[in-house]
């Protein structure tokens, strides 16, 4: 077989693989659409990274092609030039590397600051505030009732504390809404997000939105978004519409245990949602462990819904 | 020049049983863990297959197997066999087959050889770290037998609280959270405790071997790369291993005692509370990650040593830049210590500990750019030789600037809240963990196969089994990172199901399923060869390759005390194309009466 065979094979494969990033993103095999404030940055960075690593990579997979192909196409008998290296050469790939990398570091530190550090946590008066609790293998959420909102609106600080105080087996407050696998927000507003499990790790993944974090057995972890773009359609969510099918009660007023993926009607308003995923391996149907984001266009229409599920609670319609 | 005779002239000939079975002699012994390795390695490649083919054919009846083995579910893998699936297939890769085979069969074989010494500095002890896998092999294999639960099917990272929670005090070791964390997981505890002892000894044994009994005028600075990669991964194993023993022992004692050191109070598991509680499972996180780590890097330096001296030889050239080849080994395994949290930055530890650890992370790109470099230097203008062990070395080059580069994207903090625990990763390791390791072991296999068995393996079959793997590997690994960026999540029995983001990416999964079957068949090439290879393969001289370390001046097979002179040691291990020589390599023993000249002008 000819030698320089291996030098084309080496070279068509790396070209191949250089070439599938424009096909997969022609083909939409690529990141989901970014919805959130700070998606936008976090793909951002993404790009300079695959641009500079697309950069090291040609270059330095061509060299190694271009050796293969030149050693094939000279005489096997050859003698190799006698050298044990030089010393220039190495401090400029150690040096220019070195600094490249230090500012691909610090250039980040920012965005993840943003999105993760505590200070991003602090609860204010128009915030949103919403407990989940992953169990095997659901997401239950709990939302503000009539009066927490009023606290919150009326700039009462204690109330601020409300989820992050509570466990997830108390009982809160009276008027608490509880639902599962939806989480509701509003177009433009900040949501900050109480997460808690029962069980087992679970880890909140909202693709669309950027949003990842582990749910601790334990501990109490915020995290925070805001969604710039409300749907894919423009299918506005009619108020007081909530897709809380999967929300149960048995004949002895306990939560229904489970999920039936027979009886999953989500797909029914594909349009009008985003995923919710389970990202840290949590058991037999970690992959069925799905939700859905509904993003309100409004405040008032957010209200409405909210007040609607509350109403129906009352009136023991859920059951 | 004086000479010390060795043992083996006065060394009366052991038995079959001391010889072959229990033996003391390193040569054996590294081919004892190759042996075992390689048989693991069949079952860990079969157990990968069998996760592939739920990806790429998820739901439906599974072709071919499926009725074969899951005839009860109409051919259709159940989720917990899936997930037992893929945490065997990545327990048994790391700890029975990749550890196992680079420090386990080549570092025992080839440091004495290289150094020049006899034997190990303690043979009996080396003896110990090969049988104190057995108890590993038997309770791992038994494991898959269980009839309640399986194997452990929680992950090979087995957090906590789905793998070590109990019902609750009195109600046995099985939990509601997952199957095969009761006895599956038990048994998988103590198999790992095992391999560490195994480890443990074979660490301390490799360090002080190097230290104390190199041959005369082998001074540090003129070891192998290979040997100065085996030293410095001893000594990443000697520090890190404990850890991961503590944290193995607490997860037992969580698991048998309900000591709960891993998990908080008041856990829901089936409607009964699990226990008291106080433990916290973040901290199981950072002990397995404190050695698990270290461990990424004891899973690849030893091939990038292996790779440097199987590049410098079938390049005629000497290695380009021996020192910043050396401090860049250390600067990884010294950084490598530093950087365990890269693992977690999603795992509700303090998010500022995440910035500390992605410096660290991304920083330790750079001594591995620098190995890159010099690979690229090396090869650079050589007359390069293209037989089989270098073109697995090349393909270990290439393929390591890919798992090294897409090892950025998750170090920057930020891109891993996107892309943790998707496919990217999963794309990642195995560019660095199969591709590189891999192709770093099959090239150390068939250049130190002669040195092994006085046999060379058929280089033609050789180089059918490395295209097929080479290109089914980057057919089945490459497009991970595709779906990665489509942020399909790992570890998942439906990945497409009926999620939106993820709903166009099943093409993908089926042809990496595909080509993984071809990749997984093609190793059947490999096992024959080497097979027949051992009995029928054209006997190789001393020095098959014309190489210049220290191995290669002693008959092959070695006898039991490897020399039959102590050798003594004249110069570094690459001097090849040397003008002082008429050949184009120059060992290290070789003693020259006057310095030449280059007669010949080149």
């Amino acid at each position: 077989m000819s030698r320089k065979f291996w030098a084309f094979l080496f070279g068509i494969i790396i070209l191949a693989e250089f070439l599938i990033f424009p096909i997969a993103w022609l083909c939409g095999w690529w990141l989901p659409k970014s919805i959130s404030s700070y998606s936008t940055k976090v793909d951002a960075l993404f790009f300079v990274i695959l641009a500079v690593t697309a950069i090291a990579f040609v270059l330095t997979e061509a060299i190694l092609v271009w050796n293969m192909f030149r050693a094939a196409s000279h005489d096997p008998n050859e003698k190799a030039p006698y050298t044990h290296g030089n010393h220039k050469l190495e401090l400029v790939w150690t040096f220019i590397p070195g600094v490249l990398l230090l500012l691909l570091a610090i250039v980040q530190i920012n965005v993840w600051a943003d999105i993760k550090y505590p200070s991003s946590m602090k609860p204010e008066k128009d915030t949103l505030q919403i407990e989940v609790t992953a169990r095997q293998w659901e997401w239950r959420v709990r939302y503000p009732g009539s009066s927490t909102m009023a606290d919150w609106k009326s700039g009462k600080d204690s109330s601020y504390e409300h989820f992050r105080t509570i466990g997830y087996d108390d009982n809160g407050r009276f008027d608490d809404v509880h639902l599962v696998n939806e989480i509701h927000v509003v177009q433009g507003e900040k949501t900050l997000v109480w997460l808690k499990t029962r069980d087992v790790i679970h880890s909140f993944f909202l693709p669309n939105v950027r949003v990842k974090q582990d749910a601790l057995p334990g501990k109490t972890i915020p995290l925070w978004f805001t969604v710039e773009k409300r749907d894919k359609s423009g299918t506005p969510i009619e108020s007081g519409e909530g897709f809380n099918y999967n929300c149960k009660k048995n004949d002895k007023g306990e939560w229904d245990d489970g999920y039936d993926p027979v009886a999953d009607k989500f797909n029914e308003h594909g349009e009008q949602h985003w995923d919710l995923a389970c990202a840290e391996f949590c058991g037999s149907r970690h992959s069925l462990m799905r939700g859905k984001l509904f993003v309100h266009k409004n405040r008032d229409d957010f209200d409405a819904w909210l007040k609607s599920v509350e109403e129906k609670y009352r009136s023991g319609e859920d059951k | 020049m004086s000479t010390i005779h060795t043992g083996a002239a006065v060394h009366h000939e052991p038995n079959f049983l001391r010889k072959y079975i229990f033996s003391e002699d390193h040569k054996i012994i590294g081919i004892q863990f190759l042996i075992s390795a390689l048989i693991f390695f069949l079952l860990g490649g079969g157990l990968a297959l069998m996760v592939r083919l739920q990806l790429g054919f998820p739901g439906g009846n599974l072709p071919i197997i499926g009725k074969m083995f899951f005839a009860h579910t109409g051919g259709r893998m159940d989720p917990d066999t899936y997930n037992m699936f893929f945490s065997m297939h990545a327990s048994v890769m790391i700890f029975f087959v990749i550890i196992p085979l680079l420090t386990g069969a080549f570092g025992n074989f080839l440091i004495p050889l290289t150094i020049g010494a006899p034997d190990m500095a303690f043979p009996k002890l080396n003896m110990m770290s090969y049988w104190f896998m057995w108890p590993a092999f038997v309770v791992i294999t038994l494991s898959f037998f269980l009839p309640i639960g399986g194997a452990a099917a929680s992950g090979w990272t087995s957090y906590p609280t789905i793998a070590s929670a109990t019902t609750a005090a009195g109600h046995g070791v099985e939990s509601y959270f997952q199957a095969g964390s009761g006895w599956g997981q038990i048994m998988w505890l103590m198999a790992l405790i095992f391999v560490g002892v195994s480890s443990m000894m074979g660490s301390v044994n490799y360090i002080t071997t190097i230290i104390n009994m190199r041959a005369p005028g082998m001074t540090l600075n003129r070891m192998p790369l290979s040997t100065w990669s085996m030293f410095i991964t001893a000594i990443l194993q000697a520090m890190a291993l404990p850890i991961l023993t503590v944290a193995l022992f607490l997860q037992l004692l969580d698991k048998t005692c309900n000591t709960n050191y891993f998990l908080p109070a008041a856990l829901i598991s089936g409607n009964i509370s699990t226990g008291p509680g106080g433990g916290q499972p973040l901290l199981w996180q950072h002990l397995f990650w404190f050695y698990s780590h270290p461990a990424v890097y004891i899973m690849i330096l030893p091939a990038m040593g292996m790779v440097s001296d199987i590049i410098a030889t079938n390049s005629r050239k000497p290695l380009f830049g021996y020192k910043p080849m050396v401090y860049s080994l250390a600067g990884i395994a010294g950084l490598g210590f530093i950087v365990w949290g890269h693992h977690m930055f999603q795992s509700g530890m303090d998010p500022r500990l995440g910035t500390g650890f992605m410096v660290a992370t991304i920083m330790i790109a750079l001594p591995s750019a620098v190995k890159v470099f010099n690979w690229l230097g090396t090869t650079w203008k050589a007359n390069i030789q293209f037989n089989t062990p270098m073109l697995n070395a090349l393909a270990f080059v290439a393929m390591f600037i890919i798992g090294g580069l897409s090892g950025i994207f998750m170090a920057a903090t930020p891109v891993d809240i996107s892309i943790h625990d998707t496919y990217f990763i999963v794309g990642h390791l195995h560019y660095v963990l199969l591709m590189s390791s891999l192709f770093g072991i099959f090239g150390a296999i068939y250049f130190w196969f002669p040195k092994m068995f006085g046999r060379k393996m058929n280089e033609t079959w050789g180089k059918v089994h490395f295209a097929i793997t080479f290109i089914a590997s980057n057919c089945t690994f490459f497009p991970m990172h595709i779906v990665g960026i489509g942020l399909q999540p790992r570890r998942y029995y439906e990945p497409i199901g009926s999620f939106e983001f993820t709903r166009d990416l099943q093409g993908l999964n089926t042809f990496m399923t595909i080509s993984a079957l071809i990749l997984g068949f093609g190793q059947l090439i490999f096992m024959a060869n080497f097979a027949y290879s051992l009995f029928a393969g054209p006997k190789a001289g001393r020095n098959p390759w014309n190489s210049n370390s220290l191995e290669w001046t002693a008959p092959s097979p070695p006898p039991h005390g490897n020399f039959e002179v102590t050798p003594v040691v004249y110069r570094g291990p690459y001097e090849y194309a040397s003008p002082e020589s008429t050949d184009d390599y120059l060992p290290q023993t070789a003693l020259l009466d006057a310095p030449a000249k280059a007669t010949t002008p080149h």
